[in-house]
């Protein structure tokens, strides 16, 4: 077995593991939310799975830098894979921020700074990977996915603060000044954190395995041709 | 030559092909017109002011139009192996994207100019002043620049024309959300003073992509 296949074992078992103690300490630990109720809990899973889309739009484009500087093919690779996991991420974020929207605030969406961003960050790399698509060369596609990986994170904080201009009533849980969190919910947020990021390192290394598996196979099959 | 007269030599270039066909200017301005038209009519039986819809229509116009723009400027140089030809040329890729930036922003600025005068009398209100001058000034620096950048990407791609609007309008939502909020401000008699945070902003991210831009085109056009 290659030390790949025996990481993303692990990791998958890892982040089961993790991932089944998310869901206990955020359905059962975790006391009840005074105002919003039970509703308050989906936050254990809609705010890691936020975080899990920027770290993986953020590992892109660190990977599209570094094709750029070294023009070598995993960067590529590590770069394509995480934008297809930030772009899963960034679904179940909209998702599932608009079912929480519509319980919490009787609507399902507001362009609040940080839904708008997200919206915005979702288009953004749905672009990415329809350019990708749409070049046959696979240094170009390479060259040009890793510009607009760059183009679009610098975005990121552009696209924030002019949105943030706006009225926001999206709740504020994570202040400079401090958190605003019972301890027994932070140690569940904590866990979902854990676990979320678990997943998307499972997937990272899983979906990378697949691409230089599929380099492999194309290798082979120019020397059987 | 020195960086600044093979960058003149190119924006030359564009300006003379643009003098003989004219096909950038004349598709980007019928565009908009059409687009104000159209705005027109959607909004017109139910909008009581149309200051609230003038920046709107207006940035949607200039918008698109750039798109167009871009596009048809950057195709022409894949068209009969003109890059090529530029890249065997003894220039620098930076001096290649300043003059094709600098171009396209001539072109944007030019049919903009076209529209803010037929907008007026359609409209019915002045958009036709200095202060607004300003703030499309600084709008299209950032769309020319970044456009630019992508379009050289979308036009060797697959899916061509198509995809420009799809990379290009997503990363520039915050340029939009500022210039138009600026344009709206100065309608409702704000003053560029009272603007001055969208015009920070604007100039913030004309700094920012300009430069990202720069830096990125050389691996655009490298092959």
């Amino acid at each position: 077995m290659i030390a790949r296949e025996r990481a993303g074992l692990v990791l998958g078992g890892l982040s089961g593991l993790a991932m089944l103690a998310a869901i206990y300490m955020a359905l059962v630990y975790a006391p009840t939310e005074r105002t919003m109720g039970a509703l308050q809990r989906i936050f254990y899973f809609h705010v890691p799975v936020a975080m899990v889309a920027f770290v993986a739009f953020g590992v892109a484009f660190v990977a599209s830098i570094g094709y750029l500087v070294s023009a070598e093919r995993r960067w590529d690779g590590l770069a394509s894979s995480a934008v297809e996991i930030g772009e899963v991420f960034a679904s179940l974020v909209l998702l599932s921020g608009m079912l929480w929207a519509r319980a919490a605030w009787n609507t399902w969406w507001t362009w609040d700074p940080r839904l708008t961003t997200t919206l915005v960050l979702w288009l953004v790399y749905a672009g990415y990977l329809m350019l990708r698509n749409s070049v046959e060369d696979e240094g170009r596609r390479a060259r040009y996915a890793a510009v607009l990986g760059i183009v679009g994170f610098v975005d990121v904080p552009v696209v924030f603060m002019a949105i943030r201009w706006w009225r926001t009533i999206h709740p504020v849980v994570f202040e400079a000044s401090g958190v605003n969190l019972e301890p027994a919910m932070l140690t569940a947020f904590m866990v979902a954190m854990v676990a979320f990021l678990l997943l998307f390192a499972t997937l990272l290394v899983t979906r990378v395995g697949v691409e230089s598996l599929a380099d492999e196979v194309e290798y082979l099959r120019r020397r059987v041709q | 030559m020195g960086f600044l007269r093979k960058t003149w030599a190119l924006i030359a270039k564009d300006l003379a092909v643009e003098r003989r066909t004219r096909e950038a200017l004349t598709t980007m301005f019928v565009f908009s017109v059409m687009v104000v038209v159209i705005l027109n009519f959607a909004f017109e039986l139910r909008v009581e002011n149309v200051r609230q819809v003038a920046p709107g229509a207006l940035w949607v116009a200039f918008a698109f139009a750039g798109v167009l723009g871009l596009n048809r400027s950057l195709a022409r140089e894949r068209e009969d192996g003109c890059l090529e030809g530029l890249m065997l040329a003894p220039v620098d890729r930076t001096a290649i994207f300043v003059a094709k930036a600098v171009a396209n922003l001539f072109f944007m600025l030019g049919s903009e100019a076209v529209v803010l005068p037929l907008f007026t009398v359609l409209f019915g209100m002045n958009v036709v002043r200095a202060d607004l001058a300003a703030v499309i000034l600084l709008g299209t620096v950032g769309l020319a620049a970044v456009g630019t950048l992508l379009a050289a990407m979308a036009v060797h791609t697959r899916a061509r024309d198509v995809l420009l609007p799809i990379l290009l309008l997503p990363v520039s939502v915050p340029l939009l959300i500022a210039a138009a909020k600026a344009t709206g401000g100065l309608l409702d008699g704000a003053g560029l003073a009272g603007v001055a945070g969208w015009l920070q902003l604007l100039g913030a991210f004309d700094v920012l992509f300009a430069a990202v831009s720069y830096v990125l085109f050389e691996y655009v056009v490298e092959e």
